[in-house]
């Protein structure tokens, strides 16, 4: 089974004895509280039968002046397609988790403003494996035992003592705890100022962090395929990633770095790829001004009060981003799809209750290095994310 | 050789008398492999004469799991997140399942540890390598193990 | 026994992970950091800001920044965060009672 715990897409997950094999806790709990506080077919909070919610959120929908579409990114990239053209004939605004999480390394990397490579290729030839605030021991549990830091690989016979690790970080991870033996942490106050030291090194002068940066640069030479992986830390941790993408390929003037968003979602990336590959943008687009804007994002929307209904498919927004934000959903007509009874569903105006992707519905993920998947469904249920988004389009 | 569950229930009193705690013989069985539970918890193995017999194979089978505890190994479960570094960082697994725990995949039945529902448990600890009369005190488990959770008696 | 810091409020800094093994309604502190501002494991703790207040059950991590303190990324940290989804500033002091519930902060709408 194919795990959709996280953006890791774990492929050697099995079921055996009513046990889960092989999966870390994070996509065990997915699994074991699968049948736990399941979403019901509901219109303002009374229950109804599935079609007839399907009908109700066709009919706020269709009604909206300004509607929003939101998520997306737990569900398969064959259901995000029709996400975007139900986008696209309502006019509306799409965006999805990553316009506040790691959207501009994908966007990066999809315009090939700076190198990537697969997680295969990682783990078969690697030297440096570089975390800059990240801490995939939480986000992604398996993502250096199984495709990073552990693994031996065709040019790594000896995996972790044929590699070097960096941990960069604002605080001393989980993560960071492993960087023992042929490995640097670097605890850093400001990002920027680690960015500023990388750039500086480059042209032979010395930064706030100096001897580190001298250390890191002189094992990525050692080698022709490094790789770095970057988290939210990062993102929240400089004043803008462009000046970081520079200093990417500025590295790479000297040393081959490869680059890769270290976790999200488990198809976050899928929908960046649908929707670059539709528009050219990744993600906060309104089909109404055809472009992408920082201020068409979901959050933005909802501050500026400018969406007066939104539907919302495999997110909680009230989980995720700031309450202030998040609570001006009570305002505007909502339609959740989702498999459980989230935070947001409880205050929704519609709750459509679906399939878990890779659990209960097949279906193809795009993994955080942008290898597709095709999932492996422990059973196929029929109301799943792409046979409701269907029903909406067609209704609408 | 491996012990098995059924090789331990066959020389139980197979009454699921429930004495010990457990529905059934086979369930101490388990645990009994698992170490949760003491071949003395089970009351009438050694209370009634008819199962000396019994006893004493039991105790002569389960020695070499009372000798596995000499690896030192524990786990504490409540700090493990399944992260399965030290299922792929061990070297005997490394050796002996080049196609799964070498290349970061992890599913093997004849392993020292594997990862089920999200945990580390500990499978097949006589072939540790601090298991044993040539053993050595490789620590490889524990040292990637970035929580702790993974810990050895003398430290 | 009364203990002086019960009446002591810090400013924290607290950071928002994810959190793979804990959930629900807690603040992590490392260990030397609890000790200076006087909390101790589970102890209940108020994290107020500005009109904003919680009661979180302390923990203690040697994961915590060294000077401050992280919370697990739900809805108890999303609602203190403001445009940095990562981080926020918080006042913490020893209180009484029982956790913040999620049910709270939803009755608040």
């Amino acid at each position: 089974m194919i795990c959709t715990g996280c953006s890791c897409l774990c492929d050697d997950v099995e079921i055996r004895d009513g046990k889960i094999l092989n999966a870390c806790y994070r996509g065990y709990k997915v699994y074991s509280k699968l049948s736990e506080n399941r979403a019901r077919a509901l219109v303002d909070r009374r229950e109804v039968s599935v079609d007839d919610a399907i009908e109700k959120a066709v009919e706020i929908l269709g009604q909206a002046k300004n509607p929003a579409l939101y998520g997306f990114d737990t569900t398969t990239v064959e259901a995000q397609e029709v996400a975007v053209k139900i986008a696209e004939k309502l006019n509306a605004f799409i965006d999805d988790n990553s316009s506040f999480c790691l959207g501009e390394v994908v966007e990066a990397i999809l315009k090939k403003d700076v190198p990537s490579t697969t997680l295969e290729d990682v783990r078969d030839q690697a030297y440096v494996i570089f975390y800059w605030g990240a801490n995939p021991y939480s986000s992604a549990p398996r993502h250096m035992s199984k495709f990073t830091y552990y693994p031996r690989g065709m040019k790594r016979l000896k995996g972790y003592e044929d590699r070097f690790l960096v941990v960069v970080d604002v605080r001393r991870s989980e993560t960071a705890k492993l960087a023992k033996k042929n490995a640097i942490f670097i605890k850093v106050e400001s990002d920027d100022e680690l960015v500023e030291s990388f750039n500086l090194a480059l042209e032979g002068k010395a930064g706030k962090y100096a001897k580190e940066v001298g250390t890191v640069i002189t094992e990525l030479k050692r080698s022709d395929f490094n790789a770095m992986f970057v988290g939210l830390g990062l993102k929240y941790g400089v004043r803008n990633l462009d000046g970081f993408f520079e200093m990417i390929r500025k590295i790479n003037r000297v040393a081959k770095l490869y680059l890769i968003p270290s976790a999200f979602h488990s198809n976050m990336r899928g929908f960046n790829e649908v929707l670059f590959e539709k528009t050219g943008s990744i993600n906060k687009f309104s089909f109404k001004e055809q472009r992408s804007d920082k201020l068409f994002a979901f959050t933005e929307l909802l501050k500026r009060d400018e969406i007066d209904a939104v539907l919302l498919l495999g997110t909680d927004p009230l989980s995720s981003i700031p309450f202030e934000i998040s609570k001006k959903i009570m305002r505007i007509k909502t339609v959740v799809v989702d498999p459980k009874m989230s935070l947001t569903a409880k205050i929704a105006k519609v709750v459509v209750p679906s399939a878990f992707s890779g659990f209960e519905s097949s279906g193809t993920m795009v993994r955080s290095d942008g290898v597709r998947k095709r999932l492996e469904p422990i059973e196929e249920k029929e109301v799943n994310d792409l046979w409701i988004l269907k029903k909406i389009s067609e209704g609408l | 050789m491996p012990i098995s569950p059924m090789d331990i229930y066959k020389l139980l009193p197979k009454t699921n008398c429930k004495k010990c705690g457990e529905m059934t013989c086979m369930s101490f069985a388990f645990k009994l492999l698992n170490k949760e539970k003491k071949l003395e918890d089970c009351k009438p193995l050694f209370e009634e004469k008819k199962y000396e017999k019994q006893k004493e194979k039991l105790i002569e089978i389960l020695k070499p799991l009372e000798k596995a505890k000499e690896t030192g190994l524990i786990v504490n479960e409540d700090l493990c997140n399944g992260c399965g570094n030290c299922v792929v960082a061990c070297p005997v697994h490394v050796e002996r399942d080049p196609h799964g725990a070498m290349i970061g995949k992890i599913s093997s039945d004849d392993a020292i540890l594997r990862i089920e529902n999200g945990k580390v448990r500990v499978l097949n600890l006589e072939i540790c390598r601090r298991y044993g009369k040539n053993r050595i005190l490789c620590i490889v488990c524990r040292e990637n193990c970035p929580t702790d959770a993974i810990s050895f008696l003398e430290g | 026994m009364l203990r002086i810091s019960k009446f002591l409020k810090f400013e924290v800094e607290v950071l928002v992970v994810r959190d793979s093994l804990n959930e629900g309604a807690v603040i992590f502190f490392h260990p030397e950091f609890a000790k200076k501002i006087g909390i101790k494991e589970n102890d209940l703790v108020e994290v107020s800001k500005g009109d904003k207040v919680l009661r979180l059950r302390a923990k203690l991590s040697n994961f915590a920044p060294e000077n401050g303190a992280y919370m697990p990324n739900n809805i108890f940290s999303s609602y203190f965060t403001e445009n940095n989804f990562k981080k926020f500033k918080a006042n913490v002091e020893i209180a009484d009672g029982k956790e913040s519930t999620v049910e709270e902060i939803l009755d608040s709408l």
